[in-house]
């Protein structure tokens, strides 16, 4: 059903037994026909857990946006299902599914005060007054904006629209949040604190949240589980760790955090393979061993950072960067340099 | 549940509404475009394809005189509104700044407001009474008027536009401000000022209520002359030279539109 | 004064002037002539009086004796009605219009609005005309329905408040559709989704976000449609058969058979300033809205 290898082996939560809350099951989107014919999903497969932190990461334009638009509604499945319940909802409308967006123009309504934003849901699903007032407190409180209840949207910061929009989709309490790239419109300070806000939100409400990011970073601090996507088709849905360690292929290792890919050929290996080795894994000028590999490089560049040194070298017309911590003495640009690391933190990627 | 993919844009039975609203707009002119060829005197009665009241208008004396007056108006009125918008929108460049901007905008935006007989009575009155007397004069200063508005709003969309990048770019090769404005801002804004010069014309052209009330003998223009043979009842000619108006406004109005949209391009 | 602000009065001024002497002026020396006595061969003439108002209420009957007369007030008051019954239907048919234009695909979006100008452009006779030829005894309904077999002789379509409801809109519902298009054109698609994925149907996503958001440019098209409705000469005319009278109707006769100069501007003027309030009190209220532009 789901590309069980990934998800019983690695997923933590499965092996807990976190229940199958959505199951994205063979999507495919096409726009236009013919000639013309664009395609921007390709069997997209994959699950989403009950209680669990997802994000759909990937480059603009690889179909990210297109798969949580179709969780929504937006946008119906060429082929496939969405299933929840066990029921296929790819083809109703959007009013009719579980599921809250946080849009990343925030779409707060111009002409309705907060208080009447976020109450909007609630009323659509025939609340009771006093039970919506209770409970649009209750998610003001939630996302810390208490006082703002009165005011009117456009005389609010980017960042305070973002939290309305948020507690708006929070209020119903929907069986998915998506969130669609909610932070990139932000700048760094206040993206790093929306991001812990983020976590704490999806922790002390146990609601699902899927979130679409382009900045790998971010998906890594934030995700239980990621899905690895480019160019429509869906590469990898693993933990972080296990995407960061064990990528699956060229594009995810290269995609998530920095890394050396060199070909099999020039570490004396099959020609068809790739070795992917992570920068901080390298060590410079340690002793040979046998458990470990060594290049001799030539020294083109050597940054330092402060808290590591970048050190940049070519091996065999392939470009190798090292990141070892603090200064890095003894070292000059020209040099050839001894590269070693642990076999053991190669990861064999096969073309 | 229908197996329609559900689109917010395209809302079910919407498509249908429209076109019969266009319909609705469309389908009457048309009627007078069909009978205007009718062979037969009855105008609604079709009895064959004729050119004949084409003929009877192009040979109708007083109706080209009234031609002849309404086109004479109409040229007088565009140079002098347009020459106006121009240098009203010049002035509001960086939008309608200060009391005196919005004012200004006020005023010039005000015949589209006022109704037209309010606007035809108060111009008779005041040329009456100061005894202004100028034949055709009087209507071209009261055309004038109203066909400022026309005249303005394509000027002062593509000023908005342009921004002051290229003026200021502008200046760094010509000292001075006139040089500025013939060589840099006006060539650009050209389009845009041939398009307000031209809905002008049209505004001008179609005028009823206006001219009816201020023209005297002699000074007929084109719809009150049609007017007049309404009066006596409906026939295939006023068929004819309707249609020929309405051929003309839709052919200026959409060479209008077009330069707009080509100077929005740039 | 700074030499900027002085080209810009300079630039300024040829179109103030303009306007304030051939529009304003006018308009004031009109409401100087409603206050003033009906000239024996038209024109007017001293002494002030405000007989041209009084007329308004009181007439006098054949015995001579002055009793109040509500004929002028009645036909006040349908120009008022059918005006605002126009803006009513113009709303109807144009905001869903305005709707449709807005959401269609940009390319399409063009010629759509293109088609909805285009007839503003035509002149108002020939597009009130037409709508003698269609609906006229011999005209092309009563035609049409006489070939079908369905009627005998003809049913009288024209000369009756219908049919210059009709005209009048026909001939202002572009100034509604554009003015609501305007806005809606500028509606972040965003919130039309945001308040379906809050649990809100197509019928009550209308209602609660299309209508209210629409509502500046629903405003601004509703005072363009009255102020010219109201005036309305060519509809009661042609439409109406001139026995119908609406205002403008009305004023145009004090300046041709009627001879009532006085009369004729005291008309006018009170259409201006009921115009004028109806303005006042939109703009107050919705000032900020209305700007939005």
């Amino acid at each position: 059903m789901s590309q069980v290898d990934v998800v019983v082996d690695t997923s933590g939560k499965a092996a807990v037994g976190g229940k199958v809350l959505l199951g994205v099951d063979k999507v495919s989107k096409h726009f236009g026909t013919g000639a013309s014919k664009v395609t921007a999903l390709e069997d997209a497969m994959f699950d989403i857990l009950d209680n669990e932190f997802f994000t759909l990461l990937g480059p603009s334009g690889c179909g990210k946006t297109t798969i949580i638009r179709i969780i929504a509604g937006f946008e119906a499945p060429s082929e496939g299902r969405i299933m929840l319940d066990g029921r296929d909802i790819g083809h109703e409308p959007p009013f009719k599914r579980p599921v809250n967006t946080m849009f990343q123009s925030y779409a707060l309504f111009p002409h309705l005060n907060v208080r009447q934003n976020i109450a909007y849901g609630l009323e659509m699903l025939r609340w009771k007054p006093a039970d919506i007032k209770r409970r649009v407190d209750e998610v003001l409180d939630l996302v810390q904006m208490p006082a703002f209840a009165d005011r009117r949207t456009n005389q609010m910061s980017g960042g305070q629209q973002q939290r309305i929009a948020l507690a708006r989709a929070l209020a119903p309490r929907p069986r998915l949040l998506l969130l669609d790239e909610p932070l990139s419109a932000l700048d760094l300070k206040l993206r790093k604190a929306m991001q812990t806000e983020l976590k704490r939100l999806q922790r002390e409400t146990k609601l699902t949240f899927v979130m679409v990011t382009h900045d790998q970073e971010e998906a890594l601090a934030l995700s239980d589980r990621i899905a690895v996507i480019n160019k429509g088709s869906v590469l990898q849905v693993a933990t972080p760790e296990e995407i960061y360690a064990r990528p699956r292929t060229r594009f995810v290792a290269d995609f998530i955090g920095e890394a050396n890919l060199l070909s099999g050929s020039s570490l004396g290996l099959a020609p068809d393979v790739t070795v992917s080795i992570r920068p901080e894994q390298i060590t410079v000028g340690m002793a040979p061993a046998a458990d470990r590999r060594e290049v001799k490089a030539r020294v083109v560049a050597l940054t330092f950072l402060g808290a590591d040194t970048l050190l940049e070298a070519t091996f065999r017309d392939a470009h190798i960067r090292a990141r070892v911590r603090g200064a890095l003495s003894g070292v000059t640009v020209g040099d050839e340099v001894s590269l070693s690391w642990a076999l053991a933190s190669e990861w064999i990627l096969k073309s | 549940m229908s197996n329609k993919p559900f689109d917010w844009r395209a809302t079910p039975g919407l498509g249908g509404f429209s076109l019969i609203v266009f319909l609705f707009l469309y389908a009457p002119l048309l009627v007078i475009v069909i009978y205007s060829f009718n062979v037969g005197r009855q105008a609604t009665v079709w009895e064959g394809f004729s050119f004949d009241w084409y003929a009877r208008v192009f040979s109708n004396r007083d109706m080209g005189v009234a031609l002849r007056n309404s086109l004479i108006v109409a040229a007088a009125s565009m140079a002098l509104s347009t020459t106006l918008a121009v240098t009203a929108a010049l002035s509001m460049r960086r939008g309608a700044s200060g009391a005196g901007g919005k004012l200004t905008l006020g005023l010039i935006l005000l015949p589209l407001v006022v109704p037209e007989i309010v606007v035809a009575v108060a111009t008779l009155v005041f040329f009456s009474g100061i005894g202004l007397k100028l034949g055709l004069g009087n209507l071209i200063i009261a055309h004038t008027v109203f066909c400022v508005p026309f005249a303005f709003l394509p000027i002062q969309a593509r000023l908005a536009d342009m921004g002051s990048a290229v003026e200021d770019a502008g200046r760094d090769l010509y000292s001075d401000e006139w040089q500025v404005f013939r060589r840099v801002t006006l060539p650009l804004l050209m389009p845009a000022i041939l398009s307000g010069a031209m809905l002008a014309f049209a505004s001008s052209l179609d005028d009823f209520l206006i001219s009816m009330l201020l023209a005297d003998a002699g000074q007929t223009t084109l719809p009150v002359y049609i007017y007049g043979m309404l009066r006596l009842g409906v026939s295939p000619e006023v068929n004819a030279v309707s249609t020929l108006l309405l051929g003309s406004s839709v052919l200026i109005v959409l060479v209008a539109l077009r330069l707009q949209r080509m100077s929005k391009a740039k | 004064m700074s030499s900027a602000s002085r080209s810009t009065a300079l630039l300024r001024a040829p179109v103030l002037l303009t306007m304030i002497l051939f529009m304003v002026l006018p308009m004031g020396v009109a409401v100087v002539y409603s206050f003033l006595t009906n000239g024996a061969y038209g024109g007017v003439k001293l002494p002030f009086t405000t007989a041209a108002y009084l007329k308004l209420l009181v007439q006098e009957d054949l015995d001579g004796k002055l009793g109040f007369s509500p004929a002028y007030l009645i036909i006040l008051w349908r120009s008022v009605l059918l005006a605002g019954l126009t803006v009513i239907i113009s709303i109807i048919i144009g905001l869903p219009l305005a709707w449709y234009i807005a959401c269609a695909a940009p390319a399409k979006r063009g010629r759509l609005l293109l088609l909805v100008t285009l007839p503003f452009w035509i002149n108002t006779l020939i597009r009130t005309y037409c709508w003698v030829l269609i609906l006229r005894d011999e005209g092309l309904v009563n035609q049409s329905l006489r070939r079908m077999g369905l009627i005998d002789g003809h049913i009288q379509f024209l000369y009756n408040d219908v049919a210059i409801l009709l005209g009048m809109v026909y001939t202002y519902l572009p100034f509604m559709v554009l003015p609501i298009f305007a806005v809606l054109e500028r509606l972040n698609g965003d919130i039309i989704e945001a308040s379906h994925d809050l649990y809100a149907d197509r019928w009550t996503t209308f209602r609660r976000m299309v209508w209210p958001i629409a509502m500046p440019g629903t405003i601004a098209g509703s005072l363009l449609v009255f102020a010219p409705a109201l005036g309305s000469f060519l509809a009661p005319d042609l439409l109406g058969g001139g026995k119908r009278l609406m205002i403008g109707s009305l004023i145009q006769l004090q300046f041709s058979s009627s001879r009532n100069w006085p009369f004729g501007s005291a008309l006018a003027t009170v259409v201006s300033i009921g115009i004028l309030l109806a303005l006042f009190l939109v703009v107050r209220k919705n000032f900020d809205k209305v700007l939005g532009r």
